[in-house]
Formats: C-alpha cells, sequence, structure tokens
C-alpha cells in the first residue's frame, strides 16, 4: 500500500511526519554516510541533501520502505561526492576515519573500532553491501533493488567483502 | 575475533557520539525554504539562449552545405570522408572486437571459457559498458582475450570495473554473466 507521506510537522492517520522520520532515521542516514566518506563535514551535508530532497520533492513512499529511500538516495549522492573527490584521494590519500564513542565508552571498545575502520577501508562497492546487509538488516533483494545491481552481484560482493575484512580483523589481532 | 555481523553493535560504540541532532534538523529545515523560495524566482538562463543559437546557426551551416559544398572542389577531386573515430558512446574499444578473430578467453588462472559464451560476453561489454572515473584498486583479476593474429588483450578487473591503458569501464552485466560461469 502507498501512503502519501506527510511532511508538515502534524501527521494525518497513517502517515509519517518529517519529524518523525528524521527522529527515526536521520541518525541512521548520518553514520552510513560518514562510513563511506570518512569525513563529517561531508556526511552531514548528504544528511541534508537527503532530507531536503525528502521535503521538496515529497515523494510517495510505500510503508516500510521509507528508510530504504532515504538510504538510496543518500548513498547515489555519497557516491557522486566520492567520484569527485577521487583525485584529491590519489594525491592526499584517503583521510583517517575517527570514532566518536561516547564518553564512558572511550578505551572499551579496540574490537569495534577495528571493525568500524575496516569497514571504512573497504572499496565503495563493497562498503555500500557491507553497510545496508550487515549494518541496516536489509536482504539480498532489498539491497539490489536500492543500488540497482543483480543480486548475484550483491551476494558475490557481500562474500568478497567478508573475506577482506576477516583477512583485516585476523592481521589487526595477531599483531 | 569481531565479526562483520557484529557491525550494527560495532557501529553504536564507535560512533555513538555521531547523532542527527538539533542542529542540523534546523539546518536542513532552512536549506529547504531556500531551495522552494528558489524556484519561485524568474531565473535568467543565458547559457541555454547562447546554445539554442548556435544550434540554429549549426542547422543553417548544414542546410546550406547540402545545397552547395562550401569548401570548393575540383572537378576530378574526389572528398574522402576520414573512416572511424570516436564512438560517442566511449565503449570503442568493446566495439573493435570482433568475435570471431577471439581464439581464447581466460579470467585469471581459470580454464579458458568455452567459445559457445563469446558471442554473449563480447556482445554485453559492446551494449553495456560505460567509461568510469573508478580508480585501479590494489588487487585485481585479469581478463585476457586470445586474438587469431596472436595478440592478446588483456584487462584489469574488479567487479564491476574493467580497466586498461589508464581507462575504467563499468559493465555489472559483464560480471553477473560470469559469476552464472564460474563456481
Amino acid at each position: 500500500m502507498s501512503l502519501q507521506t506527510d511532511l508538515s510537522s502534524g501527521s494525518s492517520s497513517g502517515s509519517l511526519s518529517f519529524d518523525q522520520l528524521y527522529e527515526l532515521y536521520a541518525t541512521d542516514v548520518l553514520r552510513v554516510s560518514y562510513y563511506y566518506l570518512g569525513n563529517r563535514e561531508m556526511a552531514e551535508d548528504v544528511t541534508q541533501d537527503v532530507f531536503v530532497k525528502l521535503i521538496t520533492n515529497n515523494p510517495v513512499l510505500e510503508e516500510g520502505r521509507e528508510k530504504a529511500w532515504l538510504l538510496k538516495v543518500a548513498l547515489n549522492r555519497c557516491r557522486d561526492l566520492w567520484r569527485s573527490s577521487w583525485i584529491k584521494k590519489v594525491v592526499l590519500g584517503h583521510p583517517g576515519f575517527e570514532c566518536f564513542p561516547a564518553p564512558d565508552e572511550i578505551g572499551q571498545m579496540a574490537d569495534q573500532y577495528s571493525l568500524a575502520e575496516a569497514v571504512n577501508r573497504l572499496k565503495p562497492e563493497f562498503k555500500e553491501v557491507v553497510l545496508l546487509f550487515y549494518y541496516q538488516g536489509f536482504n539480498v533483494t532489498e539491497i539490489a533493488d536500492m543500488l540497482q545491481i543483480a543480486e548475484g552481484t550483491v551476494s558475490s560482493r557481500l562474500s568478497r567483502a567478508r573475506d577482506k575484512l576477516q583477512k583485516e580483523l585476523k592481521g589487526d589481532d595477531q599483531q | 575475533m569481531i565479526k562483520p555481523e557484529e557491525l550494527r553493535t560495532a557501529t553504536e560504540k564507535a560512533l555513538s557520539g555521531l547523532t542527527a541532532d538539533e542542529s542540523l534538523k534546523q539546518k536542513i529545515l532552512l536549506k529547504a525554504s531556500e531551495s522552494e523560495q528558489k524556484e519561485h524566482e524568474p531565473v535568467y538562463r543565458p547559457v541555454l539562449k547562447l546554445c539554442a543559437i548556435v544550434g540554429v546557426l549549426l542547422l543553417m551551416v548544414t542546410g546550406l552545405n547540402s545545397i552547395r559544398p562550401l569548401s570548393p572542389s575540383v572537378p576530378g577531386e574526389m572528398t574522402v570522408f576520414a573512416a572511424g573515430g570516436k564512438d560517442s558512446s566511449g565503449t570503442s574499444i568493446f566495439a573493435q572486437i570482433d568475435t570471431a578473430d577471439i581464439t581464447g578467453i581466460k579470467i585469471g588462472n581459470n580454464e579458458m571459457i568455452t567459445d559457445s559464451l563469446y558471442d554473449d560476453l563480447i556482445r554485453i561489454l559492446q551494449s553495456e559498458a560505460k567509461e568510469s572515473e573508478a580508480e585501479v584498486p590494489a588487487e585485481t583479476g585479469l581478463l585476457t582475450l586470445y586474438m587469431k593474429d596472436g595478440t592478446e588483450k588483456v584487462f584489469e578487473i574488479s567487479d564491476p570495473y574493467l580497466y586498461k591503458d589508464g581507462k575504467c569501464w563499468i559493465c555489472s552485466g559483464f560480471f553477473s554473466r560470469l559469476q552464472g560461469i564460474n563456481p
């Protein structure tokens, strides 16, 4: 069933308001963008662009599919920014991945940092499927639809990304 | 050892201080209202007008040329038109490959792909491959086309990209097709 997303501050029956969508999904959009780009300011810009597009385009979103739409738009935007800055990356090198733990978590999360950093170091095409599958919990069919690629390609990339991650994390363990 | 399956938990801890707060929300609302205002303003588009004028001029030149050639010709002299030129779709390297000239296709160290698939694979590259700007990754595989004249065309590959001589193409369909034949 398709529902018109109500983007006024109030909500009518069965529709999510902008406030609700922001509260539910904006942090996920921000963190996925940060994983992709490794830069907080750019991740915030992407998050802004996504929700501005939501307000100005006012798309008809299927119930339960709002998050998929938001993340799809975010990943498209991240991909554009990544490609446009590839020369900088080749010349200047990839920026380091920074964690933002809560104050009481600092010093207690070496494993979590290793995994997050390892994900950040993946190539974009692998990073996308890993973030959508392991972080956001979408299945292969949903990911294929969001990224407009074949399901076989999603499975193949997940498999190869998993191998890369396990190799990296194993290497970290042995150090 | 932490596993990829624990990424959700790991992220909640590693990035718990990175959240979409009220200030970001206000920036979004401000940007949205600014972009709505811009939509209602009349826009002066000089570039479009210039393109329209140039387009009309080109049409006129083409039309005149069909009635009377603009370059003078001497009786008995033949006008030669150069063949080839860049394929506007940017896939000229694949368009030049004739499957009848291929004697073998190999991916990495795997066995040769059977010749019944040459047409399929090359057709996909010719119709779907598009130029891309993706950088060459550290690890790539090799796609080798063995030709009748003894030459080899070698591409570095990393799903969904192919690289050769500093150029890059993206073709997801090619790698999807390969997955159907490589275990």
